[in-house]
């Protein structure tokens, strides 16, 4: 099974940093992006897609090592 | 259910699943990351706001990553929809924008799941478990 090609998406400068709009989970096509999650969903309605999916981009694609832990 | 790695960038694939996160009157269709390494899920805050998901006020968690960086989280209940699996999550909201994706962690999705990684294949094996307590 071939990964899904998200490259196209995270590499464009123009995201980054902001929530995108996918018309859906099978659809990748982005429908808006904003620097707001409230702010892309109202987007998209507007062009007809009230569900995409979303996804922020972050500012710099890194790789992950570990997570997030829990501190006093 | 068999789900497909992303492809994130020429060297970095991960295991992201497509997931629906609801509440009573609205949904957001979005993404997790499975993290093994996590003890709970994770979301956005702005998730939490868009769906109206009531924040506890007492039961807060200070949240720190690699970088050292600490981030306050607020434990909240939504629903959560994998494949055709809707059920009850109590997880951690916070802002962790700059992570992307939300983090599918062992309370609320390894305790419900079993799961089955093949990088090699960009394989995400998913299936329904017994509950576990």
């Amino acid at each position: 099974m071939k990964a899904i090609d998200m490259r196209h998406i995270y590499g464009n400068k123009k995201y980054r940093g902001r929530w995108v709009a996918m018309k859906s989970h099978q659809d990748l096509e982005i429908v808006a992006y904003d620097h707001t999650l409230k702010g892309v969903l109202g987007k998209s309605a507007k062009k007809g897609i009230p569900h995409p999916a979303v996804l922020e981009i972050p500012d710099k694609i890194l790789p992950i090592i570990g997570g997030y832990r829990i501190v006093e | 259910m068999t789900f497909s790695y992303q492809r994130i960038t020429s060297q970095i694939s991960r295991p992201i699943l497509p997931i629906i996160l609801r509440s009573n009157t609205k949904f957001v269709a979005y993404w997790g990351l499975v993290d093994s390494g996590s003890d709970y899920c994770v979301f956005d805050q702005e998730i939490a706001e868009t769906l109206g998901v009531r924040l506890s006020k007492e039961e807060k968690v200070n949240i720190k990553g690699v970088s050292g960086k600490s981030i306050e989280g607020k434990f909240g209940i939504l629903v959560l929809k994998i494949g055709d699996k809707n059920y009850k999550v109590k997880a951690v909201f916070a802002k962790i924008g700059k992570f992307n994706h939300g983090i599918l962690g062992t309370k609320g999705f390894f305790d419900q799941f079993d799961v089955k990684l093949s990088y090699r294949k960009r394989t995400i094996e998913v299936n329904r478990s017994p509950q576990v307590n």
